[in-house]
Order: C-alpha cells, then structure tokens, then sequence
C-alpha cells in the first residue's frame, strides 16, 4: 500500500511540474509579445507615427523575367524582350486631374477618363495601374528628364514573353495573357495577382508556377515631393525556372515542312522513355500575336478560323483510329488464344453480317488470308470476322491495356481521354442493344470509337519497345536561375501483360506493312520502317483521315512516329509517305 | 452577488466578456462608415455565443465526460459533409452554409478533441502505448480531415493539442520524445514523396499570404500601425492607417494591428492581461482538480486560447511569419466565437463549485 500511494504521489507531481512547465512556456511567450509591442510603440514609436503619416512610404515594384523555355538542346523557344510602360501608384498620387493633364501633353491620344476610372478601381491602392503600354524610348527619357513634373508616375520595364520560333511550336507552348477571376482564385496563395499574366494554354499553363518566379518590390520612403529618401526594404525579384522540353527543335522543324498546309498532326518520340521529340499540330497559331497585345480582329481570325489553330490536337484531338486499331484486335485474338497465326479467312471483298454488307477496302477481295497478311494488306474482311470471334468485351479490354480510353498522363493541360464503346454505354445513350454490326465496326477501328493522336503514340511505343506502357512527355527538366537542377523527370513504364511471341508477331507484321502492304509509302533508302496505316472514311462528302503509326529502324527502334492527316486532299495514302520522308531526314542527318 | 460569485469563476467570467465586448466595440470603431455589417453580424453571434456560454455552464459538470465521444463523432460528421459539400471560399472547403451563416467545422473540431483527448487520456494510472494510439487515431482523423480541405494551419493547432494532452496525461519523457522523434523523423520522408507542386501548395495550405510586392509589406504596414500608436493610442476611432486597405483580413488576422493603434501599448498590456488572467485561472484549475477530465479539459482549453492569442498578435507585431489564425474572443468571425465561448461555458460548469 504505502509504495502504491508513493507511486500514485510521484505521477500527481509529475502533473504538477509539466503543468507548471506549460504555465511557464505560455508566461514567456505572452511576456515575448509585450516586449516586442513595447520596442515597436515606446521605442521605435515616434517613428512608426511618422510613417504612417500622409503617404510616407512608396512601393517601387521590380518586375522579373518569366523563365525561358528550351528545346532539347538549349534552342531558345520562348524568351523575354523589354517593352516600356507608364503607370501610376494610386496611393501616391496627390493632384490626379493635373498628373493625367500633363501626361495628356505627352501622349496625345491618351483616354483621360478612361484613365480615371482605372485608377478608381483599382482594388491594391500600392498596384501601379498602367494607363499607357509599349512606350517609345525617346518619351521615356522625356518623362525621366521632367522627373519633377511627373513625380508620381512610375515608368515600368516589363519584361515582354518572346517566341523566336513563331508558330511552329504555337499550340505546345501556348499563350499568355491577364489572370481571370477563375485562375486567380486557384493561383491566389501562389503569389499571382489580379493584372498579372499567367500561362493560359499549353506548357506556359501547365509549368506556370516555375516560369514566373515572384515578382520584387521596394519600399521605399518619400519626401514630400515624393522624392526617395532612402529604401525602406527591398526584395529581388526572383526569375522563373528555366525549362528544358524533350522537345527537338530541328526535327521539329523536319516534321513540320513536311506536312506543308496539310492540317494534322505529326508527333515523335522515344518508344523506350517517352520523351517527345516532336509535337506538330496544324493548324497553328503565333503566341508572339498575345503577348504583343492581340488586336480585336487578330484575335476573331484566330477563335473562328475553322481549323482551330488554338487547339493542339495530337493531345485534345479526338479521332477514330481506323485501321490502325487491328493491332489492338490482333493481339486480343492472339493472346486470347482465339485464333492461331497461320488460321485462314478468305476475303470475297464483302462481309455479310445479319442482313448488312460489310465491304472491304479493296474490291474484289484479298482471296485466302492469315493473319500477318491481313494487317500487312490491311484486309478488313478478316477483322470483321476476326472481330467477332474474340467479341467486344475482350477487345475493349486489349485497347485499355494499350493505354487507351484513358488520358495517357501527359504533360499538358486539359488532356483529352478518346473513348471506347460498351453494349452498357450504347444502351444508356441510344436506348438500343450492341449489334454484331457494331463490334465489326469497331474491329476495323470505326465507329463510335475515338482516340488521340497521343494515345496512339504509347500504342505504338508498346509494339516497338517490348511491350511497355511508357508515359509519354514534354518537360525534361527545370534548372533554377543559379542553375540548380529544381526538377528531372525520370520516365515511367509498366509492362502490359501480353506475351512476347505477340509481340514478336506484331513486329513482324508492322515490318511488312512497309515492306509490301499499304504502308509501302514510307519504304526509303535511309531506314527500315515498320508500321500500320489507317484511313478513317466520314460520313457525308469529306476527305478521309489518314494515320501512320510506326518505328524505325525496325530492328532496335530509337524513334516512334504518329502522323495524322486531315481530311487529306490526296488521293493515295498520304500519312506513311510523309512519315518515311521524315524518318529518312532525321536518320541521313545523324 | 455572493451566490454569483460561488456559482461562477468571475476571475474567467468576466475578462472573456470584456475581450469580447471589447472586440466588438473596435469593429464597430474600424467598421467605415455606412457599413456596420461585419459589427451587426457579430453583434448577433456574440448574443448566441454568450447565450451558449450561460447555458453550458449550467449542465451538471459529470455531463460532458459523457457527451465527449458523441460530440467527437458529429465533428466527424461535419468534417466529412464539409468536404463533400462544403463551399469554397479562396479555393479551399472549410465553410458549411447553414442558412444563417458560414459555419467552419475546424473550428468546432478544437474543441471535440480536447474533450475527448481529455476522456481517453484521464484516470488512468499509467498511459500506455495503447491509449497513446489510440489518443493519436482520434487526432489524426480530424488532422487528415481538415488538412484536405486544404487548411493545414488549423491542422497543426489539432496536432500540438493532442501533444500536449498527452505531455500532461503523465506519458512518460521517454515515450514523449520518441514519439516527438518519430514524427520529426517521418517528416522528411513524406516530403520526399510530394512533388514539386504539392510542396509549393504546402505554403498555401499554411495559410501563409505571400505578399508578391515587396519584403513583408503586410507586416511592415502592420508593425506600422501598431508603432504608431505609441503609448496612449490615437484614440478611439483614431485608427487612421488600419483602413481597410492597408492590411489584408484585417477584421480577422490582423485586428491586433488596429487594437495597437487605437489603443496604444496601455491597450496591448490590458489585452494581454485579460488572456493572462483567463491562463493563469484554467490552469490553477487544473493544477487543483489534478489529472481528472475536468483538468485535462481546463488546461487543453487555456492553452488553445493561449497558442492562438500568441500566434495571432507574433504575426501581427512581427515575431512570427505571417499565417491566418484568429484572436480568440476578439477577431471577426462566427465560428471560433461561437466555439470559443461555449468551451468557456464547458470550463464554468467543470468549475463551478456546489453550494
């Protein structure tokens, strides 16, 4: 008993002093502020009383330089330019009437009422408000030298987003222009304010965050002609984050004088890493046109110009994969062990399934075809048959296994998803059942099936490197302004359960395509291509889509390619002949 | 008078009312004119909190021991429905729009978890690693929860109340900075898993106002304001450079500036004196009732009025970085009125002596 109650005793006094431990800590922390109110209001008090004063003290904001973004190998994409402004602290401004009077002097067509309510409504009275943009050198230095006249204007050196490039990389890098009330909400606690620019599309959105880097500022104290006396505190500015994209500027290049005016999209990359080495989209727009200020009717031709330039369609296009969608059915049937390689379909040039005609491509038929032969000659008579056989379920099963129907992770804004139909999905929207007639559609890639351009770049980096589900993208790395790595991306892979002998088949069969089916196009005496073609028929009187999707060299690949073409204005298979013009610059320049 | 004096601790009682008063009555001074808004809707939560006060402090003090757990799991409750469907003010969700007001159930969770930290960890001979777990289940649920919405700032407070309850429920030293190390130890590990982006956001999430325009205007303006009230104060009303303007929420984390400037430093010291003496009564409270509910309760509850006053009026007078944490009693704001009143009441029906 009597060593229990001691026990019972010691843990009531080790309640008692960690209690009095706490009382103490609190005591000095609230003895910590008295203090410090004490230095700020005995002390320093009559100071402070002055500063706050009329308006003693003055805000000099010092902008900084928005990262630049570089290709692979240090090309310039997108740098910065000086442009002049002038604009007025509303906090500091004393006689507004008699300031915008004299500047009216300077810039004859300067709106002073305009000017006016701009100052009025400005929500941080320490924002300078600029009242004129893209001021001419010799005024600048006019106003610097009447100082006194103009005291409280402010002139700003802002910093103007410059793309050397133009358009050729338009809708990958995307735009600037001013924060929305929308961004601004998401962005607040990132140091972004209203009036700033922020990336509105592309990688200028996507990477926002490390290209602007934070804005500077100098407090700084004013007599009363506003003169500076003396700087209170002084912030640098910070400048963004460099960006290196995997991004190759000159086959960028490549790719894109090979398409000519075709609209489309051309996209390359390393089937082993991801990187993209090219992202053509057409067509495409000049990013210098907003960060220049874009005009009213610069800005009407761009939004209604009916290919949408705005758009980068090999990450927000949405396409039927036509032909190019067998490689998925194939290996379905394979794996799936529905059908062996060598089995046999013959091919009359038409398909009947229920009371419908199914036609072949090619009139008259292919005659007696196994498998190889029917991806290599593209025989749609076998898919649909071939199609049926292994059944939608599996199909659609095979096709998210190869990444579609699902946003591939890329790294860009608002990346699109495709889509893969069910009989559940028909059945809520159309309120009708999933007929044999669709799965046979859906064998030769038609229908209601859509993919991206993007999409079917992993598909085709799965066949050429072995069966792995790559992540593919766009930023290699950011290196800080002292040249402090700040980021790496290392690439992403997960194998697809599918099993090499497939995938040997595959290969073999994409080889062929080249070698003697409808990709025979690409053939040239630089590399050996491999590859699948596409050709999506639309309803109504336009031009069909045409894809090539494919590698090279075909015995160790270093480089994919996708090649989209629009409603081509060819008459032959347009996709691979562009692809092998491509491929066979890319593999003669190195 | 007498009964009133046996019934209630006046030495708690009365500095509340007047720090609450008296932070109306400053709205009321720094409101501009024609807009009593801020000074009309507090008027009215100040009417329901000390109605809550009186009557909390009326229930028979073995009441909320038992209430503990059923409060802790409506919090939970709240919590959840904030995230589901809670409405997003600064692209955060900590706000329940129940008619009336913008109810912010973090706040409540403050006070749920000192009442059940206090059930769980009280009256036990020993605290073993089992009430430490399960001390820890119950405050990282609420941490969890109000860190998604994203509000980490009010999560930190969550999770240095649940260490010092457990400092105090007599864990031993040894358990105590394992425990501390441990965190400490996982800390950079989890932060290894963020990325880039997700680390930035942290920033955001403690609620720190990156003022993008030069070193520390806010604090700078702030330790102007409250300098320039020098000894006496400009006056009532006298808060010329606490306009709106110059302060971001400064009816909320910034309200001690204008405090400082109306007021001057007589004003600060009593303002100080009053959260003092509120301290110094709960925590001799708890000395006296030793390691019960009602002391564990006492001394959880003090010490959160304790850590935000400091937080608050560090931030303001330039000590701490700037983060968004109210004045207890005083700032603008429905919810942690409400909570902080009615935890007083809890604390008055836990003291109340019988006659």
């Amino acid at each position: 008993m009597p060593l229990n109650y001691r026990i019972i005793e010691r843990r009531n006094l080790n309640y008692e002093r960690r209690l009095k431990f706490i009382g103490g800590v609190l005591f000095l922390a609230f003895l910590l502020i008295l203090i410090k109110t004490g230095w700020l209001q005995i002390i320093q008090g009559e100071r402070f009383f002055y500063l706050s004063q009329a308006s003693r003290l003055r805000l000099v904001p010092l902008p900084n330089p928005r990262g630049l973004i570089l290709d692979r190998k240090g090309e310039v994409l997108a740098d910065n330019t000086a442009s002049f402004s002038v604009a007025v602290v509303p906090e500091n401004i004393s006689d507004p009437d008699r300031l915008l009077s004299r500047l009216k002097e300077v810039f004859p067509s300067m709106d002073v009422e305009a000017c006016k309510k701009k100052i009025k409504r400005a929500q941080n009275p320490f924002r300078p408000v600029i009242l004129r943009e893209k001021v001419e050198l010799s005024k600048v230095i006019y106003l610097l030298e009447r100082e006194e006249d103009f005291s409280s204007a402010v002139i700003l050196t802002q910093p103007v987003r410059n793309y050397p490039q133009g358009d050729l990389l338009g809708n990958l890098l995307g735009y600037l222009g001013e924060v929305n009330k929308k961004e601004l909400r998401a962005l607040s606690g990132l140091g972004v304010e209203a009036g700033d620019l922020v990336g509105k599309t592309g990688i200028e959105r996507m990477y926002n965050s490390y290209l602007q880097g934070e804005k500077g500022g100098r407090q700084v104290e004013v007599d009363v002609y506003g003169r500076a006396l003396k700087i209170i505190s002084q912030r640098d500015p910070q400048p963004g984050d460099t960006l290196y994209l995997t991004i190759d500027l000159e086959m960028q290049k490549i790719a894109r004088e090979e398409m000519g005016k075709r609209k489309g999209v051309v996209l390359i990359a390393n089937p082993q890493t991801g990187q993209i080495l090219t992202l053509v989209s057409l067509p495409s727009f000049d990013p210098n046109l907003f960060s220049r200020g874009i005009s009213e009717k610069e800005w009407n031709e761009i939004s209604s110009h009916p290919g949408n330039p705005l758009e980068n369609r090999a990450i927000r296009g949405e396409y039927p994969p036509g032909s190019t969608f067998k490689i998925v059915v194939a290996t379905a049937a394979l794996e799936e062990k529905k059908i062996f390689p060598e089995s046999t379909y013959y091919c009359p040039g038409y398909y009947k399934v229920g009371n419908r005609v199914f036609k072949c491509w090619k009139e008259g038929g292919h005659g007696k075809v196994d498998l190889e032969a029917a991806l290599v000659h593209s025989c749609d008579v076998y898919f649909y048959q071939l199609g049926l056989k292994v059944g939608t379920e599996d199909i659609i099963r095979y096709a998210r296994l190869f990444g579609l129907g699902k946003p591939t992770g890329v790294d860009f804004p608002m990346e699109k998803r495709g889509f893969l139909p069910t009989p559940s999905w028909k059945k809520k929207t159309y309120k009708e059942s999933w007929y044999p007639g669709d799965t046979a559609n859906l064998s030769i890639g038609q229908g209601y099936i859509l993919v991206t351009p993007v999409q079917m770049l992993t598909l085709v980096n799965a066949v050429a490197n072995g069966g792995y589900l790559v992540k593919p993208y766009l930023v290699e790395r950011i290196v800080d302004v002292r040249g402090n790595l700040v980021y790496q991306k290392t690439p992403e892979r997960e194998k697809i359960p599918v099993s090499s002998s497939t995938l040997n088949f595959l290969c073999r069969a994409l080889k062929g395509v080249v070698e003697k089916g409808t990709g025979w196009r690409a053939k040239n005496k630089v590399v050996n291509i491999a590859g699948k073609t596409g050709t999506v028929e639309i309803e109504g009187s336009e031009n069909p889509h045409n894809w090539f999707i494919g590698y090279a060299p075909t015995d160790n690949p270093t480089l994919s390619i996708v090649v989209l073409v629009e409603n081509r204005e060819e008459e032959i298979s347009i996709a691979p002949q562009i692809a092998g013009k491509i491929f066979s610059r890319i593999f003669s320049r190195a | 008078m007498r009964i009133l004096k046996k019934e209630f601790d006046i030495y708690i009682i009365v500095p509340t009312i007047c720090l609450c008063l008296w932070g109306l009555f400053h709205l009321y001074t720094i409101s501009l004119e024609d807009s009593y808004y801020y000074f009309e809707r507090q008027a009215i939560w100040l009417c329901f909190g000390i109605f809550f006060l009186f009557l909390f402090s009326f229930f028979p003090k073995e009441v909320w021991s038992r209430l503990s757990y059923l409060v802790y799991t409506a919090t939970v409750f709240f919590l959840v429905l904030v995230i589901v469907k809670g409405s997003a003010i600064y692209g955060a969700k900590r706000w329940l729009d129940i008619g009336f007001f913008n109810f912010q159930p973090s706040e409540l969770a403050k006070l749920s978890l000192i009442l059940a930290l206090s059930k769980i960890l009280s009256g036990k001979e020993r605290i073993g690693w089992k009430n430490i777990l399960l001390s820890f289940i119950l405050a990282s649920l609420f941490f969890f929860l109000i860190a998604v919405q994203p509000d980490l700032g009010t999560a930190l407070i969550v999770f240095s109340l649940w260490l010092i309850l457990l400092f105090l429920s007599g864990i031993s030293l040894k358990s105590f900075f394992v425990l501390i190390g441990t965190i400490l130890a996982s800390l950079p590990i989890f932060y290894l898993f963020l990325r880039p982006y997700q680390k930035l956001r942290i920033l955001t999430y403690l609620n720190l106002h990156k003022d993008p325009l030069g070193a520390g205007w806010s604090s700078l303006q702030s330790k102007i304001a409250i300098g320039s009230g020098r000894i006496f104060g400009k006056g009532i009303g006298g808060a010329a450079h606490t306009k709106l303007k110059y302060l971001p929420q400064p009816l909320t984390d910034f309200i001690f500036s204008s405090i400082g400037e109306e007021w001057g430093f007589i004003g600060v010291s009593l303002l100080i004196v009053a959260y003092v003496m509120i301290i110094l009564r709960g925590l001799s409270f708890a000395l006296r009732e030793g390691k019960s509910f009602s002391g564990l309760f006492a001394a959880g509850f003090v010490t959160l009025i304790a850590v935000q006053a400091f937080i608050n009026m560090g931030m303001a007078s330039g000590i701490i970085p700037v983060t968004g944490v109210p004045l207890p009693f005083v700032s603008y704001g429905g919810s942690s009125l409400l909570v902080f009143l009615s935890g007083t009441g809890i604390l008055l029906s836990l003291s109340r002596e019988e006659l």
